[in-house]
């Protein structure tokens, strides 16, 4: 963004932070939309990630399957990164201003999903580099689909359902207090029919789900949740209209009515929950490239073709070159170059790779040319494999609303056999007084804190920990954290920035203040247009050095693998892997006229939050240990920095996971956070495992994703003690709604069967009981969450 | 009191027509979704078709 908030007069003379955001201005300003947009976006926005890969190919979205048949119109959904703020939404629903052919698009702010839809000549593949023009990196998710439009239906179906409950339970109420209230004659007779006749569709249509799902459990051998609350449903309307028959006031139609709605409201809140559950096959395409160049097998000189990297096939081969993800698992038959495996193994130091050695899928080949043939098509890669492998965890109910329901179903037997037995035992004696504490019984009680509240505590958790950048995919974890023992932190991309930055310029001889400027200068133009990580942290590190300024080279050459080299006024520069010495460290050889004059050091440096979080971990009093599959130098000064002793290096994936089986086996429940493939297994191996995304931006979080439970979405590892207050809060609310319940429906009971309290008084507490539980609940989540150390 | 075996009736009935109303705006999909409009709405351009 601008990184003043001048008027909009002019895109060009500003300052911007990136060349994303310099297009985007100068984007809005063609479209004079420009004054407005930068009216709404406020003060606080974070930087747009500069790294957007214009090279990106969107040409397939024009193609099956995202679009059957290209002289009609259709429609897509995309999953975008870096949405914000208003100001987002807005841009992004003027799609159809900047962008010709599109003819809707809309945004939905929670998912971070948008729909566009494109009239006969609009393109998919024009939007999604519009999108990326706007600072906005989109994925493609899928069409919608039949599966989508049931979902939408059932979720309407639901809401009509509780609209009719809703509307039936208030006027039962209302009647109901008319007959507390002792009307009687004609009148009573009136208001008996009229609840019975308005309590009728919601005990239909209102709790069908509930019989239709019992029925189905019962003709499969089962007995599920939804046969005693369908009974209780069916027998409390029964006996009302037995009461009702007989002449008596004895109807409770008012507490089978709300129990209807409150149940469904219940049912609904907890599948929206599920249902931010992301995208599960995401792994495979966040990390393969949408298309490859493959070699023809009968070509001329070039003999290359573009096409899709899901069709290759093993023993095919195609060209790798700086700066590509490699589609499938390979080995490279020409050429050679370094490949970044960090999401594979966490290895900070690129690889290098000659003719003969396998390439994984995923992996980046950083520099250099190389022709690979396919061993493993992607789907039968090892990435592919490890996708399929974490497809199969799927999303559990949670035991705690399975608990909660099963609670309100007996709860309500137990009121309707109390009041019964009541009836029974004491009708003869005061047939009068009887009716009329059973009746208050009826109404007292209220399994509200069981029905509601639970889902309700739930929401307001899963809200407040999306506040924060956390997204939790099973409802149990916020449970499960409160017995983790041990917390396991990655190194790379976790403690770490997961992005390399210059750490130290070794000069190995001595230059006037002048010729150095010039050299880190040269050093600055050399890397300016870097693609390679180290390249881009090397000019990252001298854009701000004053003095330094660009220089006009006169010849300027990518040497593969040995780096890159340019001519300024007859000087050679060269910056590139040094040829003469081995370092432990990634170093980097600065040259001129081919002699080197510094080395460039370079480290993954700490996340600045990293030590903050370790110590408000060992607060809670839980143990804080570093498990990376990165070498032992790097690790142990990354457990230096963030202040943790025990710490275990150069792990496999699979050695990840043994590490937490054993922890878990010896010293109790352990949660795992990790950042991308290599920690997957171990993430799913944890009692709780969290993926967060990279502090260098690169967005590799749909992988660790896949498998973990809790995703830190926010840029800040300050999430990870947010979780842990989150879920101390959520079960201080349960605890307290639970303790208030049973005093209250105990009390409530107890005065009703003594006879103290009229059916009047109780029609009123019943409410004010419930409004006590919600207030309570969303009282617990009230406060902001405190964070220290900033 | 006699009015009452009237007005009962037709309160029901006109809590019917809400109902009709609430089923027309769930159809319409204004349920969906419950955080874009709230942010939709600071834009000030009222000339939005949907």
């Amino acid at each position: 963004m601008p990184s003043a908030r001048s008027g909009s007069a002019d895109a060009e003379a500003r300052k911007f932070c990136c060349e994303g955001c310099r297009a985007v201005a100068r984007l809005l300003a063609t479209a004079r939309l420009d004054r407005e947009f930068y009216a709404l976006k406020g003060e606080r926005v974070s930087p747009v990630k500069p790294r957007l890969d214009a090279a990106e190919e969107y040409g397939a979205l024009d193609e099956a399957p995202f679009r059957g048949d290209r002289r009609a119109g259709a429609e897509l959904e995309f999953f975008l990164e870096g949405i914000h703020c208003a100001a987002c939404v807005w841009i992004l629903e003027k799609l159809p201003e900047l962008a010709p052919g599109v003819e809707s698009a809309r945004l939905d702010f929670g998912r971070a999903v948008l729909r566009v839809r494109v009239s006969a000549e609009g393109s998919f593949a024009e939007t999604a580099r519009l999108l990326v023009r706007l600072g906005y990196r989109p994925h493609p998710v899928r069409t919608p689909d039949e599966a989508d439009a049931r979902l939408r239906a059932s979720d309407r179906a639901t809401l009509r359902r509780m609209g009719v409950a809703a509307f039936a339970a208030m006027n039962v109420m209302i009647y109901s207090i008319s007959l507390y209230a002792g009307v009687d004659g004609g009148e009573a007779t009136l208001f008996r029919a009229l609840s019975l006749a308005t309590a009728l569709p919601a005990l239909t249509y209102g709790a069908w789900p509930f019989y239709r799902a019992a029925w189905t459990a019962l003709r499969a051998g089962r007995i599920s949740i939804d046969l005693p609350i369908s009974l209780a449903f069916i027998g409390g309307f029964a006996e009302s209209a037995r009461q009702a028959w007989l002449g008596t006031n004895l109807l409770y139609l008012d507490s089978v009515t709300s129990l209807v709605f409150l149940m469904l409201g219940s049912r609904y809140v907890l599948a929206r929950l599920e249902r931010a559950e992301t995208s599960k096959s995401g792994l495979l395409r966040a990390l393969l490239p949408a298309h490859v160049e493959r070699i023809r097998a009968a070509g001329g000189a070039d003999g290359t073709e573009r096409v899709r990297a899901e069709s290759l096939r093993a023993g095919e081969r195609f060209r790798l070159g700086e700066g590509m993800r490699v589609p499938a698992d390979a080995k490279v038959v020409a050429g050679g170059g370094y490949v970044d495996l960090a999401f594979l193994t966490g290895e900070s130091k690129p690889t290098r790779v000659v003719p003969g050695d396998p390439v994984w899928a995923g992996s980046r080949f950083l520099d250099g040319e190389a022709v690979a043939e396919v061993v493993a098509s992607p789907a039968d890669s090892r990435l592919g494999r490890l996708q399929a492998r974490l497809d199969g965890w799927v999303v559990k109910r949670s035991a705690r609303t399975e608990r909660s329901d099963r609670w309100a179903a007996i709860f309500l037997a137990a009121v309707l056999g109390f009041a019964g037995l009541m009836l029974a035992l004491y009708g003869a004696a005061d047939p009068a007084e009887a009716v009329r504490r059973s009746l208050s019984l009826l109404i007292i009680a209220c399994p509200c804190a069981l029905a509601l509240a639970t889902p309700l505590t739930l929401a307001r958790a899963f809200r407040a920990a999306a506040a924060n950048g956390i997204l939790l995919r099973d409802p149990d974890v916020l449970d499960r954290v409160a017995e983790i023992r041990t917390v396991y932190f990655d190194k790379t991309g976790t403690l770490t920035r997961g992005d390399p930055s210059v750490r130290e310029w070794r000069w190995l001889r001595e230059l006037p203040h002048g010729e150095r400027i010039e050299a880190l200068s040269a050093a600055y133009t050399l890397e300016a247009g870097a693609r390679h990580p180290y390249g881009r942290a090397i000019a990252r590190a001298l854009e701000d050095t004053p003095g330094v300024r660009p220089l006009a080279a006169d010849v300027f050459t990518e040497t593969g693998g040995a780096g890159r080299l340019m001519l300024v006024d007859g000087v050679s520069y060269r910056i590139g892997r040094p040829d003469t010495r081995h370092f432990e460290e990634p170093v980097v050889e600065f040259a001129r006229d081919g002699r080197a004059i510094a080395w460039i050091s370079l480290e993954d440096a700490p996340r600045r939050e990293a030590a903050d979080v370790v110590a408000r971990v060992r607060r809670r009093g839980l143990r804080a240990r570093i498990f990376s599959g990165d070498a032992e130098l790097p690790v142990a000064r990354a457990a230096r920095e963030a202040g943790v002793s025990e710490w275990a290096a150069g792990l496999s994936p699979e050695g990840k996971r043994a590490a937490i089986a054993d922890a878990q086996a010896d010293h109790g429940p352990a949660l795992a956070i990790g950042d991308g493939v290599n920690d997957a297994l171990a993430l799913a191996e944890a009692h709780v495992g969290a993926a967060v995304t990279r502090g260098g931006g690169e967005a590799n979080l749909e992988s660790a994703l896949a498998s973990a439970q809790v995703a830190l979405l926010g840029t800040d590892l300050g999430a990870l003690p947010d979780l842990f207050e989150i879920s101390d809060r959520y079960r201080r609310t349960l605890a307290r709604n639970a303790i208030f319940s049973a005093l209250y429906n105990l009390a409530g009971a107890s005065l009703a069967v003594s006879g103290v309290v009229h059916p009047l008084v109780a029609a009123i507490a019943m409410p004010v009981s419930a409004l006590t539980v919600y207030a309570s609940t969303v009282l617990g989540f009230q406060r902001p969450l405190r964070r220290e150390g900033r | 009191m006699n009015i009452v075996f009237v007005l009962a009736p037709l309160s029901l009935g006109l809590a019917a027509v809400f109902v009709a109303f609430f089923f027309r705006s769930v159809d319409r999909g204004q349920f969906q979704d419950l955080e874009t409009p709230a942010r939709r709405m600071l834009s000030d351009d009222n000339d939005r078709k949907e």
